[in-house]
């Protein structure tokens, strides 16, 4: 038998006013289950919770009615006063009687009659609520960062610092990412690997942080604090505990044709190869689809030249899994290729390059050691124009948003071609020079006023190919649309930032969503832009959209105080309202027949498959909640066929005796 | 039970009943407290976390209680707290409208808007326009007055006759007989669904053969009907080696139960007729399921005849309160035999929602109101399911047209969702899916 209290809240004039809370309190009393009913000042003060706890003691209350404001202000607070008083929190509920009725009616009859229906209501209610306990789940406290560019192992780095165990899981033989290939960096114009180099050996040597190299993502599995991660290393051929990183190999690999995907195929490796002299770890692979010993049996050299013994071609693909409590993605961008553009030179000419093969051009240690050759014919590069907006800002043609980052690096570009090319001539065609950001406006005044840099507000309709050379047909859009011609020696096209193309699938294995362009989605914009719509998986850097390289940062150190955060605690305690999937006497044990439509339904992929067992041995699948997973939405329980699933908190029964109280 | 009719006093307060999502509208609804702006105080909120846990019958029940209007409502699409819920929620309301406006439901007292946090003004707005909207309406006495129907009388007579008409079984086709003795001796079949003749009763009725002695008495497919008929089966899915001798109908009821999983199609071997029983080929679920559309006339809706959507289109000319009429004077013949429920090719539940009385989801009495709630849960637990055999309203004792039903919402699928029942058993279900596109005409 229900046992219920009644506490009729005046807050002060707010609800008092306009709603005899007396009366409300008298009627109360008349209702099903009600033992004790009364009203008063303020509920929410300390005496008010003391009379609270003295009526649930001296009562002996089985659930609590409180007629108040709204939930969403003092839930917590009543629930908080009942489990004072021993009661379970989730015997406690709320009548809305300040929100949604005193505050918006003026009529004292009218608001007390609907303050009676609305308590009489949630009293119905209250006398099918169940006692619910907070659903404790364990947290393993290690995490995996995905990606290891600069978010990643910034990500890393923070992490361990703060304690926690790390693995980072890269699918190249290096850490370093985009960062590693950038010449300088705007707007300070520093060398982009003497300030990413030490990071990445920093992550190498920490001794809470595991690399996983030449390693991808297969599934995740399990939930918030629970995660198993099944992960692929690819066969090196090459075993890294012995190899000291000489390099012998790699100088004496007679396959040297390949391009180098590091110098973005502006120069040529070997078979078996580091991706680039900083590399960290520096230890080479095998590319097994170049590697003549692996293609066609004969060679071998590598091996005979390792004197650590370390060249093993009989290495194979690994597969494992890892347990982790959160999961980081720090998967990072690509940019568009040229090919892209049919209409700029056929989209393949040599001279016709992206920025981030110009990056490699204009760095020492890139395929020009940092002198501005152009590709073709190795000439010194005296015209060159930048194409902004190249496939960016483009609905039509390709997406339809900024790109962000290609303002600043084509302005950083022009600079440095002016540093090193004093007498050349750099012609710049934008749309709309975006350039917030510490120190970025002035860098961008500076490329124009200082290094006399000629910025056309333009669009370029058509690049044609002149031997080596390219003309550009230009539209000035500040002059009418008037056509001019460029010619230039090279041209750079700040092709638009695009997600990697293999992300979505790994976002679907995770249940995490990604955009309309395939960039992966934040919870909320703006107050949770690095947390995921799942639990316990987070999003570091460019993955989420184009950022540069401050905001990455920002944001690696943001998730990292995220996890931490989470990893403070010694397990999680998540609200029990959330799904469960009925349970009943043999031989059913269950209404479910198996039909797992909440299996497609599930926004949080909650729904598990479990196998009951009956007497005669006979088995059969129904639905199972993972409660680690379920957020409570209760979209399953509406669409079970067979009315099989409940939502604790808000079962069926607690709705229809709601409705009952209202009509 | 004549309390409504105090109702239609002149001093009429319409009761109207809100469901709406915690995260947005019941905040919203909060925030045109705190901004203090006033409206009727008719409407009384019952919160959820979501529009997608909003129930039917939730709004079924409301209704039946009493209510005179109600308005659910929940975050715009895009803005779901749960990512998709207001999309799903959106497609069941639209089938739901679909099926009540059929049934000459007054659509104008059920009222969807999606109403933001920050739209503490449209939630004001929107319960003023309501109140007022149903204020002119008056109450909801017709039906109310279902309630008064508390005798219900039987079919006329001439209809259970001919429902009771026995027609001589003929006997299965040589080829068709040969081809499951074939399978039976070779074991590839454990066991066969099929007809059984009943020379006793002179009649055909679904059965499984487990031996091919038994095949002496396979009949061959009577009209109007489906083999198909799991409620009383144990669960089937880990059943190996079965058999179902399977028309069209047949086979698009055993992809939709391939789509809720109640049969392994690598499991089921088909021994395929056409829609005349003429045996055609043999193969596995998995093997025959596809182009099962192409099997059915041109003009139909999977099992959907031409003649019913030709008939269900004149019968939407008429007006609102004719339909209304229509179907309270058919459905008062409803025994509540659920012979129906049984016939269906698509029930596999084990125990029926209908039969749970914690809660109880509607009332089961066959009165005007039982009959009428029963009409609208049958055919919208069918929605995106039903495959048009018929065999439903053949098997009703009443002569309840439940056919129309069952077309207006494929229609709706067809027409809001480009889904057909039993095409695609590849597709998740119409109900577990959703497009951002679907359209929503009806929601402010």
């Amino acid at each position: 038998m229900s046992r219920i209290g009644v506490f009729i809240c005046h807050c002060g004039e707010n609800i008092g006013k306009t709603v005899d809370c007396a009366r409300v309190a008298e009627e109360a009393k008349s209702f099903p289950g009600v033992v004790f009913a009364r009203d008063n000042t303020y509920t929410c003060s300390e005496p008010g919770q003391a009379i609270i706890r003295e009526a649930i003691k001296e009562h002996g209350l089985t659930a609590v009615v409180i007629g108040s404001c709204s939930p969403r202000m003092h839930e917590s607070t009543f629930r908080r006063t009942c489990a004072q008083a021993g009661l379970n929190p989730y015997m406690c509920e709320i009548a809305n009687l300040r929100e949604q009725c005193s505050w918006v009616h003026s009529n004292r009859e009218e608001a007390t009659a609907k303050a009676i229906e609305i308590v009489r209501s949630v009293v119905a209610r209250v006398r099918n609520n169940t006692p619910l306990d907070p659903i404790r789940v364990p947290i393993t406290k290690k995490v995996m960062v995905v990606g290891g560019g600069i978010a990643g192992i910034q990500c890393a780095l923070d992490l361990a610092e703060g304690g926690a165990e790390v693995v980072l899981v890269e699918r190249t033989s290096s850490l370093g990412g985009h960062m590693s290939q950038l010449s300088e960096t705007f707007p300070t114009l520093d060398c982009s690997q003497c300030i990413l180099t030490p990071r990445m050996v920093d992550a190498a040597s920490n001794p809470r942080i595991k690399l996983e190299m030449y390693t991808e993502v297969e599934k995740v599995d399990g939930y918030i604090g629970n995660f198993q991660v099944t992960l692929h290393r690819k066969a090196r051929y090459v075993d890294w505990n012995k190899c000291t990183g000489c390099g012998a190999c790699t100088q004496k690999c007679p396959q040297k044709k390949i391009p180098s995907s590091f110098d973005e195929g502006m120069s040529m490796r070997t078979a078996i190869s580091i991706p680039f002299p900083q590399a960290v770890p520096s230890k080479p692979t095998i590319d097994k689809d170049y590697c003549m010993k692996l293609t066609t049996g004969k060679c071998g050299v590598c091996s005979k030249i390792c004197k650590a013994g370390a060249i093993d071609y009989e290495q194979k693909d690994e597969h494992f899994t890892v347990d982790v409590g959160a999961i980081v993605m720090a998967t990072g961008f690509q940019v568009m290729d040229t090919d892209k553009f049919p209409y700029y030179a056929g989209g393949s000419h040599p001279n016709l390059i992206t920025g981030l093969q110009f990056e490699r051009i204009a760095s020492a240690s890139g395929p020009t050691s940092g002198e501005i050759k152009r590709p073709s014919d190795g000439k010194p590069v005296k015209t060159i124009a930048f194409v902004q907006c190249a496939g960016s800002r483009d609905k039509a043609n390709h997406v339809a948003y900024c790109s962000k980052i290609c303002c600043m690096y084509t302005a950083k570009h022009a600079t440095l071609f002016k540093h090193k090319v004093h007498d050349g001539n750099a012609w710049v065609m934008c749309m709309d020079v975006r350039t917030p950001g510490k120190g970025y406006d002035e860098f961008y005044r500076r490329t124009i006023e200082h290094d006399g840099v000629h910025y056309i507000r333009s669009r370029v309709s058509r690049i044609i190919p002149d031997g080596d050379d390219l003309i550009l047909m230009v539209a000035d859009t500040l002059d009418g649309g008037k056509q001019l011609q460029i010619k230039a020696d090279m041209v750079v096209l700040a092709t638009a930032a695009v997600p990697q193309p293999d992300v979505q699938k790994m976002a679907q294995t995770m249940g995490i969503a990604y955009d309309g362009d395939g960039w992966l989605t934040e919870v909320h914009p703006k107050l949770r832009p690095v947390e995921t719509a799942t639990a316990g998986i987070f999003l570091a850097g460019a993955c989420s959209g184009p950022k540069d390289i401050p905001d990455t940062v920002s944001q690696a150190s943001a998730v990292a105080a995220k996890v931490l955060g989470l990893f403070a605690h010694p397990e999680l305690q998540r609200e029990p309202t959330i799904a469960r999937v009925n349970r009943c006497a043999p031989p059913l044990q269950s209404s479910c027949v198996g039909c797992f439509t909440c299996e497609s339904v599930c926004p949080y992929k909650a729904i598990e498959r479990e196998t009951l067992r009956a007497r005669d041995g006979s088995t059969r699948q129904v639905a199972k909640v993972n409660a680690g997973l379920c957020q409570g939405c209760g979209t399953c329980v509406a669409t079970c066929p067979s009315k099989s699933i409940e939502l604790d908190g808000y079962t069926d029964k607690q709705i229809f005796a709601a409705l009952n109280g209202l009509v | 039970m004549d309390w409504y009719k105090d109702m239609a006093e002149e001093n009429f307060q319409p009761k109207i009943v809100a469901f709406v999502c915690r995260w947005c509208t019941y905040t919203g609804a909060d925030l045109a407290g705190m901004s203090r702006l006033q409206y009727p105080p008719n409407t009384k909120v019952i919160m959820l976390p979501c529009s997608g846990r909003i129930d039917i019958n939730f709004v079924l029940r409301a209704f039946m209680q009493g209510a005179d209007g109600v308005l659910v409502s929940g975050c715009h699409p895009g803005d779901c707290h749960y990512n998709e819920g207001n999309y799903r929620a959106r497609r069941r309301w639209t089938l739901l409208r679909d099926l009540l406006d059929t049934l000459g439901f007054d659509l104008r007292r059920l009222k969807l808007a999606w109403i933001s946090a920050a739209e503490g003004n449209k939630w004001a707005q929107t319960v003023t326009d309501f109140t007022k909207e149903i204020t002119e309406l008056g109450p909801y006495t017709e039906l109310h007055e279902l309630c008064d129907c508390v005798e219900s009388p039987l079919a006329p007579e001439a209809a259970i006759a001919a429902k009771m008409a026995f027609t001589e079984a003929k006997p299965a086709e040589d080829a068709l007989l040969k081809t499951v003795q074939q399978a039976f001796s070779e074991e590839k079949v454990a066991k066969v669904l099929g007809w059984r003749s009943r020379p006793t009763l002179k009649r055909t009725s679904p059965d499984w053969f487990e031996s091919a002695e038994e095949l002496k008495d396979l009949a061959a497919p009577p009209a109007g009907v489906n083999v198909v008929r799991l409620c009383d089966e144990p669960v089937l899915a880990n059943e190996p080696k079965l058999g179902v001798i399977a028309r069209p109908r047949e086979l698009a009821s055993l992809n939709v139960l391939t789509q809720e999983h109640a049969l392994n199609p690598e499991q089921v071997t088909v021994f395929e007729l056409d829609a005349d029983g003429k045996y055609l080929r043999t193969g596995t679920l998995r093997e025959l399921s596809g182009e099962v559309a192409q099997k059915f006339p041109e003009g139909q809706v999977v099992g959907h005849s031409a003649e019913t959507m030709q008939k269900l289109a004149e019968f939407m000319q008429k007006p609102r309160a004719e339909r209304f009429a229509f179907w309270k004077e058919v459905s008062q013949h409803c025994l509540h035999c659920y012979a129906c429920r049984q016939a269906c090719p698509i029930c596999h539940c084990k125990k029926c929602y209908v039969d749970k009385n914690q809660p109880q989801w509607f009332p089961t009495a066959a009165d005007g109101m039982g009959n009428f709630s029963w009409l609208i849960v049958r055919a919208f637990h069918l929605a995106g399911r039903c495959i048009g055999c018929g065999a439903c309203q053949t098997a009703c004792p009443a002569d309840i047209p439940l056919n129309m039903l069952n077309a207006t919402l494929a229609k709706s699928a067809l027409d809001n969702f480009s889904y057909q029942a039993g095409v695609n058993p590849e597709v998740p279900p119409l109900q577990a899916d959703f497009s951002q596109k679907d359209q929503e005409t009806f929601i402010i």
